[in-house]
């Protein structure tokens, strides 16, 4: 890119690309609305936050505004959190990362287009299903009476008559591979769409080098899509303290809060339950704050090892 | 070309992707809301009916001076849950006969502003956009209860000078409740709310144990009193009869049971949750004592007599069992599991329930504690700190007080769901035995606000049934007034410390209380968990709790 002046670069830029930047607004318009705006809204974590008063007239908190900090950190809660937060997201990560990449190199194999389009459309179909409708379907199958459990009972690794959500080992599996029926085909889309990108002439110079169909795969295909995989990484690590609360709220149970209760329910008990808004605000700040650290990190490191990053 | 296409897609896909998150995240709080057109016939029927009426009761003068309808058609925006007792059938409150009704009687125009669940109205408080008023029970939702919403400017503090202008009813039966009243005031003498109360002397024991008394009969036992012979009847149930789950109890209500002293009696504890002896507070489940309480229920755990999966268990579940069979003893409301249980099965010959007092520690004692409300258990209704006029806003809520809104209120509208009969009103077939099909909580929740609450004088509940009835008199015979902790405001300066020791010393004792009844931990480390409760600020928090009683017994 050629350096100069921004301002002018940038209007020669607008013209250049209108299309592009029009499709870009709504993107901008929901950052600017639904991102950071709610940032100013941060400052509840320092304060008392009395509704009525509103954001700025509420009283500052104690310890120079760090008494909700010190408190959570104190909080016989606090390693738990964060132990079931790192070890569902980690788990996840392991799970439901790689899984769509090879998804989608083995989908590149098939030659049939038709076959592909078929099974391409049934493996993203459960990304629509609303994570409330999976939830309930998640909870009928492995209740006491459910087909997995019943599966289980007979391979003799659950006991039979239990729901497995009364078991807290068995919460971060479901919790897992629920997540990964839901969203393999939809992930894989991107890697599909990074393939149909791969220059074809790559694929006959390897041949002709005598590259079988695997040594095509890691000597071209790989490279090719490294810079996806590395992007996407790094996205997914900036939310590895991020589990979402949804799916978990709709799952657990207070028998396996010792695995299942996780930093986002939490906040969601302390804020929408008990009402202790700047306590919870406090919390969330705290974990979007490891968020960034983890995503700079991750961006640092793929700069030194691998040459590529974010930004 | 090819590739640009591809990205093109790409980010267009993920742009949808976004939106679709973005929406996806915000719909917990709006969850549903579409409700059917509402059925005309009913609505229809009603109409008229209340048209009858008003013009019956037209400017009717109440002893203290306000006249329904009021003169110059104000209007008042009112926020309420939408309950799913009439949410498939109507859209809003005003579309309800009740609504109606009331609109006509009180000359007010009602603007209903509807919210789906707690968490939506806490949001709703949380935001300050308020309505001019709303019933709600910010007593166990809001830190600090009610007088700390008055003072953090959410709600209205009412001076009795107010009152007495502008609602002189509900100040009129304030003044003869003193009990009630105190339950109100704050500690600058206002008072809160306009609240759900209840004719003097009216009993507040809406919760029993039930059991199969004929499976009972069959297995030649008397019904239980103690905790052994509880424990007898359910082995009876289980190795006899062939029941599959003989104990019914979902945690929810375990925890309640628990709470109410239906089964920690015999082992020396009144309550888990908190209660009074002689001025001081008593922690149930911090009390060496309570181990054998849960000692008891591990072994009905352990023997198959409870359900293993309570944790997860839903209400459709406990339904199921318990009509079915599955299932030969819980415990919870006298009107919603008692009655609706026997109601729904009484074409079944085999079937029968009854009601048993809580357990005690020795066969013909006198149960020292039970179920009993709390004089203010809402839900209240509030005037806000929004609210442009709140003096008509008194003048509306005042009606629930007035002679006329009781009626309403409580027996819905007369010839259409009640017949005066001797003097006393006696629910019509309408509402019984309804056409249509509906449950009587159905009708009556379209008609009047008795089966739930809000801003009127609740006449004494009058069960239909005979072994309703009974639970009720016998789970009001115990000594609970006594015991009872009254409502007391934590003090300004403790109210953060003490929700947030409560919240999370709940939480621990609810967990580690489950993984001692499954038997995940032994009862050996019983004292670590009492150890781990003083750790958590086990001690702290009795002692705010110590301090509000006092303060409240010197009010």
């Amino acid at each position: 890119m050629k350096k100069g002046p921004f301002l002018p670069k940038l209007k020669k830029d607008l013209r250049r690309n209108r299309g592009a930047y029009l499709m870009f607004l709504p993107v901008l318009v929901y950052y600017l609305i639904f991102c950071y705006k709610p940032m100013y809204g941060v400052i509840i974590a320092f304060k008392n936050f009395v509704p009525t008063k509103g954001i700025l007239a509420s009283p500052w908190a104690a310890n120079h505004g760090l008494v909700h900090f010190i408190s959570f950190f104190k909080s016989v809660y606090f390693g738990r959190l964060i132990r079931n937060t790192l070890v569902i997201s980690i788990t996840s990560l392991f799970v439901t990362f790689p899984l769509p990449i090879v998804f989608a190199l083995l989908l590149n194999e098939v030659r049939s287009r038709h076959f592909k389009g078929v099974v391409q459309t049934c493996s993203y179909l459960p990304h629509f299903i609303s994570t409330v409708v999976v939830c309930s379907m998640v909870t009928l199958f492995v209740n006491e009476k459910g087909f997995i459990t019943h599966l289980l009972v007979q391979l003799g690794i659950a006991e039979e008559g239990f729901s497995l959500l009364t078991n807290k080992d068995f919460f971060v599996p479901i919790y897992v591979l629920s997540g990964l029926w839901q969203t393999l085909g939809w992930s894989a889309i991107i890697y599909v769409a990074a393939l149909s990108g791969v220059d074809q002439e790559l694929y006959d110079a390897a041949r002709i080098d005598g590259a079988n169909r695997l040594q095509q795969t890691i000597h071209v295909t790989i490279p090719a899509i490294m810079m996806t995989i590395i992007m996407m990484f790094i996205l997914r690590l900036g939310s590895v303290m991020s589990v979402g609360s949804e799916k978990i709220l709709l799952l657990y149970n207070e028998a396996i809060y010792e695995t299942a209760d996780v930093i986002s329910t939490y906040v969601f008990r302390k804020g929408l339950v008990d009402s202790s808004w700047s306590y919870s605000a406090a919390i969330g700040l705290f974990n979007s704050t490891i968020n960034l650290i983890l995503v700079v990190s991750a961006n640092r490191i793929s700069r030194k090892l691998a040459g590529m990053s974010l930004w | 070309m090819n590739k640009r296409i591809v990205s093109i897609a790409l980010a267009a896909a993920m742009t949808s992707a976004l939106f679709l998150s973005g929406c996806g995240s915000d719909s917990g709080s709006t969850t549903a809301t579409t409700a059917p057109p509402p059925q005309t016939t009913a609505a229809g029927k009603t109409e008229s009916a209340a048209a009858e009426t008003t013009a019956q009761t037209e400017d009717t003068q109440t002893a203290a001076g306000i006249s329904y309808p009021v003169e110059g058609s104000p209007t008042i925006s009112w926020g309420l849950l939408r309950k799913s007792q009439w949410s498939d059938r109507y859209d809003s409150f005003t579309d309800l006969p009740l609504g109606k009704a009331l609109q006509e009687r009180t000359g007010y125009t009602i603007e209903a502003v509807h919210v789906d669940n707690n968490q939506a109205m806490n949001l709703m408080i949380a935001s300050g956009d308020l309505p001019d008023i709303f019933t709600y029970q910010l007593m166990n939702q809001y830190n600090g209860k009610e007088a700390q919403a008055v003072k953090d400017g959410i709600i209205m503090g009412m001076t009795p000078e107010f009152l007495q202008e502008n609602a002189p009813d509900y100040w009129a039966y304030l003044e003869a409740n003193e009990d009630v009243k105190r339950a109100l005031l704050t500690n600058d003498g206002e008072i809160v709310a306009f609240a759900f109360v209840r004719e003097p002397g009216a009993s507040r024991s809406v919760q029993t144990l039930m059991v199969r008394d004929d499976w009972c009969e069959e297995l030649g036992m008397e019904l239980p009193e103690t905790a052994d012979e509880f424990y007898a009847m359910l082995k009876g149930f289980k190795e006899q009869l062939g029941v599959e789950i003989p104990l019914a109890l979902p945690i929810g209500h375990l925890q309640g049971a628990l709470n109410n002293g239906f089964l920690t009696q015999p082992f020396g504890v009144l309550s888990r949750d908190k209660y009074q002896v002689d001025g001081k507070v008593i922690f149930g489940y911090m009390q060496p004592e309570y181990k054998d309480v849960l000692a008891w229920l591990n072994k009905l755990y352990e023997e198959g007599l409870m359900d293993p999966n309570f944790t997860t268990m839903d209400n459709d579940t406990l339904t199921a069992y318990m009509l079915s069979g599955d299932s030969g003893a819980t415990a919870g409301p006298i009107g919603s599991m008692l009655g609706t249980y026997l109601t729904t099965n009484k074409d079944i010959e085999d079937y029968s329930l009854a009601p048993i007092k809580p357990l005690v520690a020795n066969k013909g004692d006198r149960p020292k504690f039970g179920h009993m409300q709390n004089l203010n258990v809402g839900p209240n209704a509030y005037i806000t700190m929004n609210c442009k006029d709140p003096a008509a806003a008194a003048r509306f809520l005042n009606y629930g007080y007035t002679d006329e809104g009781k009626k309403l209120y409580n027996s819905g509208i007369e010839g259409v769901t009640y017949n005066i009969v001797d003097g006393q009103p006696v629910l019509t077939d309408l509402v019984t035995n309804n056409p249509d099909g509906l449950t009587t909580t159905q009708v009556l929740a379209e008609y009047t606000l008795s089966w739930d609450g809000g801003p009127f004088e609740a006449k004494e509940s009058k069960y239909e049934l005979p072994e309703q009835q009974e639970a009720f008199k016998m789970n009001g015979d115990t000594d609970a007034a006594l015991y009872k902790m009254p409502e007391t405001v934590i003090a300004d300066e403790d109210s953060d410390e003490y929700a947030r020791l409560a919240s999370e010393i709940n939480t621990y004792r609810d967990e580690t209380e489950i993984k001692f009844i499954r038997g995940e931990m032994s009862l050996d480390q019983f004292d670590e968990y009492l150890a781990t409760l003083d750790r958590m600020g086990g001690s702290r928090l009795l002692e705010i709790e110590q301090n509000a009683l006092d303060v409240y017994n010197s009010k």
